[in-house]
């Protein structure tokens, strides 16, 4: 059995484990029982009634958190020509092409996030070793293969995280911070939840929302009634 | 979880059916052993499962997105590599590959918007399906997997024909575990591998979470492993519960329970027969054509063909021999400068029967020429004592001819008559025209079966086996094991069967790392000593290592610190572990860093170790919060 500390002892106490909380009493507890002496993440996992071993019951993509998620990302844009003015000024923290290729090839990865453009592609292709375990590898489907470069740097650094489907099926994703108030968390968490059903996949079966559990980063988890978190607009 | 379902399968060839109307159901987690004589179908079933032959009938239906492993008998021949080998489970993730590369390059050229997004679409498609089949892992979990089942990096450019038996067994394991299937379907998985290797593919096994299917013929190793014993006799599939010796006992119920309703039944058969054939004529003639009637639609019993058995014939009792048949006196054997084992000492009794085990590459093949006298010692003494007549069953079975029939040969060499010959030949399951076959002709079943035979005809008393059960199925293992046990005289076996040792041997002796070990008893009771000897060490390694109440005490000052900048202190060191912990993550998805086994291992056992450090830490922080 694992050893809790004594402030997570009082923090499970406030939590009824038998109890579907409603979105808005889950975040106010989960502020509650955020006890570290950092600024913690406020996290969601999301057990969706998908087999993630079929292909067309994958849940895939990226959302723009009204709110943001508290963390300033930095992006590497792949560009070249005029396209590097415009990613610059956009904001990106590190633009370039070939150069940018050689540096990640000599061991560099001190970026969160690759946008490419689809003109470089042929060249980032050669980096899937590298980017492609630790995720930063930049893929259409999540939108950070574009020509659009100011929209995706602007939506980055607005807060866009990426979602996907684990092996069980499940989603994880943050939505802000312990520091940010009640009412920005739930519109963050309303608008997740509301992606993941405009997204839900045509072979799913069943229910679709299958649990929803709040935590924060050193924190107990908060179920949550999905119903009633499915019935939350934006 | 997924259910494998075979519903009616059958498959035949010309006009004689293999198999018909086989059912039923391998669910995850299920561990079922498939059992049958040799040629009854096992594995052209197996391979009907997996789509390799098509049935003539029946379907077999296996959820979408579920994928079978397959460990074939005697794969892994080939003129590749072993790299090669097992890349080729990858097959359709580095086509995925190589259309990302295509399209990559097709993206960055292509002007029109249209047509770029439309690629753009496609690529993602195929980016999300080469993640998912672990395209990004592929090369790390070859080299995990690899070097996991004991090879080593010059193995992975070595074509696959210099490999031995039990490697291409493991290569094959290697192949089919690389994608983590939810199937997994053995064929005669413990062929050529040592008991060390048996033993650990049996943890493997239990352990594994997805549906396993086995064909073997190792009865320890089903006994251990399986749950559900499934039977191909006469063409049917017949389901026991229960492991190999569940088995045995489920099967000689239903046998005589079988025969104790034929025999009622055709007690009854003879009552009614004898009032229909009285009355016939009289004046209860309508009874008895009423009774000829029910005869007639009786369905009636029809036991199964008679399973042939060993057998027991009386052996021409070998010869007397000396108390003392083979004694080693600190024996040293050697191949030029390489010593296999130093000074060994041994003593073989009359009546003995020796099991000798030891892992592969251990000198057991050596100590087994020494006694033979086709090696002299390099030092030491061997000695034969007087009157032993030394009988030796080798692996290749030199001593067959392979331009005689088997009759032939037994005619020939020991100038038996056919009635004679075909006396002992049926004990040794050859029947009816079997005795014709010529023995180039004979599988290696077969051949082993007739060596041990005219083994057993040469009048030896000490007789010295080298793998007498390979590539023997159950029947003629059990005819092998009895014709031992029922011989008189001396015995030293080489074997990995374990349930043939824990039958014949009464003694074992072991060698590893040139040592020679004694237990005076079968498998079990060497294996009961062994667990008792590792127990104890294990033991006494802990009584080594301090309790935890005694750390504390050693550490009484520590307590009393003040909390707050315990507290600080330990955020620093879990910082300095996490920072640690991500830079050794980065290393291990690194390709390059499993170049090196050794440094790949080292690199897994440091990183496990850092991870349980900052789990302590973590819960350390817990408390003190």
């Amino acid at each position: 059995m694992p050893k809790f500390g004594k402030k997570y002892q009082e923090a499970i106490k406030l939590i009824d484990d038998a109890k579907l909380y409603e979105p808005e009493e889950a975040i106010e507890l989960a502020r509650k029982t955020a006890t570290a002496k950092f600024d913690e993440t406020v996290e969601v996992a999301i057990k969706l009634g998908v087999d993630p071993k079929h292909a067309d019951q994958q849940v895939r993509g990226a959302v723009v958190l009204p709110y943001g998620t508290g963390k300033t990302l930095r992006v590497l844009v792949f560009a070249k020509g005029a396209k590097v003015k415009e990613a610059e000024e956009a904001g990106a923290d590190f633009v370039g092409a070939e150069d940018m290729v050689e540096k990640i090839q000599g061991g560099w990865t001190d970026f969160d996030v690759a946008v490419a453009t689809p003109d470089m592609m042929g060249t980032v292709g050669r980096l899937g070793k590298i980017l492609g375990p630790k995720g930063l590898m930049p893929n259409p489907k999540v939108g950070t293969v574009t020509m659009d470069l100011v929209r995706a740097i602007n939506e980055i650094k607005a807060g866009k995280i990426e979602y996907r489907t684990d092996k069980a099926g499940n989603i994880h994703a943050p939505i802000g911070k312990v520091s940010f108030d009640s009412e920005k968390l739930l519109k963050n968490f309303s608008t997740l939840v509301n992606t993941l059903i405009k997204v839900k996949p045509a072979a799913a079966k069943g229910q679709y929302m299958r649990s929803i559990t709040l935590s924060t980063t050193m924190g107990p988890g908060i179920k949550v009634n999905p119903l009633r978190a499915s019935a939350k607009k934006d | 979880m997924g259910v494998l379902r075979v519903d009616g399968l059958t498959k035949a060839f010309g006009i004689e059916t293999l198999f018909s109307d086989v059912s039923f159901e391998l669910r995850c987690g299920d561990k079922v052993g498939l059992i049958g004589a040799n040629g009854t179908g096992k594995t052209t079933l197996v391979r009907c499962l997996l789509g390799f032959q098509s049935a003539d009938s029946g379907q077999v239906s296996l959820p979408s997105g579920e994928t079978i492993g397959y460990v074939e008998q005697d794969a892994g021949v080939g003129d590749h590599t072993f790299y090669q080998e097992l890349a080729s489970a990858y097959r359709d993730v580095l086509g995925w590959q190589d259309d990302m590369h295509r399209l990559e390059k097709a993206i960055s050229t292509e002007k029109d918007e249209a047509a770029q997004a439309a690629l753009l679409a496609e690529y993602a498609k195929i980016v999300d399906r080469f993640e998912r089949g672990g395209g990004y892992e592929y090369e790390n979990n070859i080299r995990r997997v690899a070097f996991g089942l004991g090879f080593t990096t010059e193995d992975f450019d070595r074509k696959l024909d210099s490999f031995s038996g039990g490697q291409k067994t493991r290569v094959c394991l290697a192949r089919a575990l690389l994608r983590q299937p939810d199937f997994l379907f053995l064929d005669e998985p413990t062929n050529h591998l040592d008991v060390g290797m048996v033993e650990w593919l049996e943890d493997f096994l239990k352990g594994y979470p997805g549906g396993v299917l086995i064909i073997s013929h190792d009865r320890y190793f089903l006994d251990k492993v399986v749950g559900r014993i499934l039977e191909l006799e006469n063409g049917k599939l017949v389901a026991f519960n229960g492991n190999y010796s569940q088995y045995v006992v489920q099967k000689e119920e239903q046998m005589a329970a079988l025969t104790s309703a034929y025999e009622k039944q055709q007690t009854f058969i003879v009552k009614t027969q004898d009032f229909i054939d009285r009355y016939r004529a009289g004046v209860k003639s309508k009874q008895a054509r009423g009774r000829e009637k029910r005869l007639a639609r009786l369905e009636r019993i029809v036991l199964p063909p008679e399973v042939s058995r060993f057998d027991f014939f009386g052996f021409n009792p070998p010869a007397e021999c000396a108390e003392r048949v083979a004694e080693l006196d600190k024996a040293t054997a050697a191949y030029g400068d390489k010593v296999i084992f130093n000074q060994v000492s041994l003593l073989v009794r009359r009546g003995d029967g020796v099991a000798l085990i030891g892992p592969n590459g251990a000198g057991k093949t050596t100590l087994l020429k020494l006694l033979t006298g086709d090696l002299e010692p390099a030092a030491g003494r061997v000695k034969i004592g007087s009157r032993v007549k030394v009988g030796y069953f080798s692996q290749e079975h030199e001593g067959l001819n392979n331009d005689n029939a088997i009759l032939d040969e037994l005619n020939q060499e020991f100038g038996l008559s056919e009635e004679r010959s075909r006396h002992y030949l049926g004990a040794f399951l050859f029947q009816g025209d079997d005795v014709y076959k010529m023995i180039g002709d004979l599988s290696g079943g077969e051949k082993a079966r007739l060596a041990m035979l005219k083994l057993m005809l040469t009048g030896a008393n000490f007789l010295i086996l080298d793998e007498p059960t390979n590539h023997l199925d159950i029947p003629a293992k059990e005819a092998v094991e009895e014709a031992i046990m029922s011989f008189p005289g001396t015995f030293l076996a080489v074997s990995h069967d374990r349930y043939f040792l824990d039958k014949v041997a009464n003694c074992v002796v072991e060698l590893d790392q040139g040592q020679l070990v004694e237990y005076g008893g079968n498998y079990s009771y060497y294996r009961e000593k062994k667990a008792a000897v590792e127990k104890a060490a294990a033991a006494e390694r802990a009584a080594s290592q301090p309790t935890p109440a005694e750390k504390k005490a050693a550490q009484p000052r520590q307590r009393k610190q003040d909390t707050g900048k315990q507290l600080k202190k330990l955020e620093t060191e879990i910082a300095e572990l996490e920072a640690m912990i991500t830079a050794m993550e980065t290393k291990l998805a690194d390709p390059a860093t499993h170049a090196d086994p050794a440094e790949s291992k080292a690199l897994a056992d440091e990183y496990a170790r850092l991870q349980s450090e900052l789990e302590g830490k973590y819960e350390e922080w817990m408390e003190k919060q």
